[in-house]
Formats: structure tokens, C-alpha cells, sequence
């Protein structure tokens, strides 16, 4: 979306128009969907962050500035929503590598065919993200799967562009060591099913 | 790690490459219904919220109905005073 079309929509969404908000919807629905999935880790929860995400758009439309950008906008949101929602529930990360499904697949529990269609380096990946800390995970998904700049990156996540040119160096690192050492990352689900 | 950095390196390019997923399609369709409700409840809202915020309700009328409705209430709290001490 080019930045004239995305200034136009946030005008008539600021004007309440539901035409703006469905083309936005569906420029955005798969990306902030992927996002809360694999902060998340967990495909109901991800649904409801989505949709409390477009509520906010919702309610906020029309007190949008006129230059609103609209990806670090619904991202922002979609985060904090996520942040919220884990100080809300007090979610563990240690319980949470239980529920780890695989990506794309709707089963949370895929079945071999499944395993054996999907790509083996896909699977590798999301593992081994998966298996990150949601702090590092969230700074790789903005950067290198949703292709924010690092520049917006940071004002998403409420830091400076040096500190998170050094989250991601960390994640980055961290990510690589999992993928090096798959095994450690491999829920119980998929060792199941391999052995 | 600079753009070029990101652009460059094998591990960013793997996670670039990871496919989006979509919602339930029954889930997506009801999110949307319920934020066009929302849109047009807010729509209703916001007409209203206008009218009373424009230049002539917002700036003028609202605050000389609040002191005349004020200046009543302070006028009977005075009446019923002195008839309680016998004026």
C-alpha cells in the first residue's frame, strides 16, 4: 500500500467509513493474525488479541492523526494488547512451550502427513522462534517477518532505535543457536509423533 | 544490525520467508461484522457528540443553559433559607 492510499484511508476511516476499514482489515488481517500467533504461541488466544486489536481500531478511528501509518499503529496495539493480555493472565513462558502448535497447520497437533508436507526448515524456524523469549521473538517478527524498519520497530515497542538494533542482534543470535541445536527447541507434541 | 544487515543475513531471510496465516474464516467474518456495528454505533455517537460540540452549542448555549439552570437552583436555595428563619 503506497503512502497516498494509506493517507486516504485513514481519512475516511477518521470519517467513520466502513468501506476504509475493510480495506484495511484485509491488508492487515494475516499479518496481525501471524503476529499474535506466534507471540502468542497459541491460535484461540491470537483470535481474540486480533479481534480486541480491530476493536481499538475501531474505537480510536476517529481520533487518528490525519498521517497515522497504519502498520506500526495496528501493530503497537496488537502488542500491547498482547502484553496486556499476559499481565492479565500471568501466562508463564515455562507452561506456554506445552502448547506450541505447529504453523500453519489449523490442528494444533499435526498429524505426520502434516509434518511431512510441510517444509522440515519451515518447521525448524518456527520451533526454534517459538522457543524464544516473547521479547526477542517480538523484535524478529517486526523486523525480519513483518519488514518493519528497525526505526519503527522501536517506536512499536517503546525504545530507542540503538537498543533495539541490540535486542535484535541478541534475538538474532539467540535464534541461531536454536536452529543450530534443534532438538532442544522440538515441543513434546512432535517428539511423539517422530519416535 | 543495520537494514542492509537484515537484508543480507541467512537467519532474517528464513524468518522473512515463513508464511502468514489467516483466522478462522467464520471468526474473520464476525470480527468484521462486530467492528461495522461498532463503526456505525460510534457513528450515531459521534453525530451527536458534534452537534453538542459545535461552535454555537459547545461555545455558547452550553454554558448559559448550565448558569441559567445554576442561577435558579441558587435562587430557591436562597428563598427556602430566609422562609426557614421567618423572612
Amino acid at each position: 500500500m503506497d503512502r497516498e492510499s494509506e493517507l486516504a484511508l485513514v481519512q475516511r476511516l477518521r470519517g467513520g467509513d466502513t468501506g476504509a476499514f475493510d480495506a484495511v482489515y484485509d491488508t492487515y488481517r494475516a499479518r496481525l493474525y501471524s503476529f499474535l500467533v506466534r507471540l502468542s504461541r497459541r491460535r484461540d488466544v491470537a483470535e481474540d488479541l486480533l479481534e480486541e486489536t480491530w476493536m481499538r481500531l475501531v474505537a480510536n478511528a476517529r481520533r487518528l492523526r490525519p498521517d497515522t501509518r497504519l502498520a506500526p499503529w495496528l501493530f503497537t496495539v496488537a502488542r500491547n494488547v498482547y502484553w496486556s493480555y499476559c499481565r492479565s493472565r500471568l501466562l508463564e513462558e515455562a507452561h506456554a512451550t506445552d502448547l506450541i502448535g505447529l504453523w500453519p497447520v489449523a490442528d494444533p497437533q499435526p498429524s505426520p502427513l502434516e509434518l511431512a508436507v510441510a517444509g522440515e526448515l519451515e518447521i525448524r524456524v518456527e520451533r526454534a522462534l517459538a522457543a524464544l523469549p516473547a521479547e526477542s521473538r517480538e523484535v524478529l517478527l517486526f523486523v525480519a517477518v513483518e519488514g518493519l524498519r528497525p526505526s519503527d520497530a522501536a517506536i512499536v515497542c517503546g525504545t530507542t532505535p540503538e537498543a533495539l538494533r541490540q535486542r535484535l542482534s541478541r534475538a538474532r543470535a539467540m535464534l541461531a543457536r536454536q536452529l543450530e541445536t534443534p532438538e532442544r527447541c522440538v515441543a513434546p507434541v512432535l517428539r511423539k509423533v517422530t519416535t | 544490525m543495520t537494514t542492509e544487515d537484515i537484508r543480507k543475513d541467512p537467519v532474517m531471510r528464513m524468518l522473512a520467508a515463513l508464511p502468514a496465516g489467516e483466522p478462522d474464516r467464520r471468526r474473520a467474518d464476525r470480527i468484521r461484522a462486530r467492528c461495522h456495528a461498532a463503526m456505525g454505533r460510534l457513528g450515531w455517537t459521534g453525530t451527536l457528540a458534534g452537534l453538542f460540540s459545535g461552535s454555537f452549542c459547545g461555545r455558547t448555549l452550553e454554558p448559559a443553559l448550565v448558569a441559567g439552570v445554576s442561577a435558579v437552583y441558587l435562587a430557591e436555595v436562597v428563598r427556602r433559607a430566609l422562609l426557614l428563619y421567618g423572612f
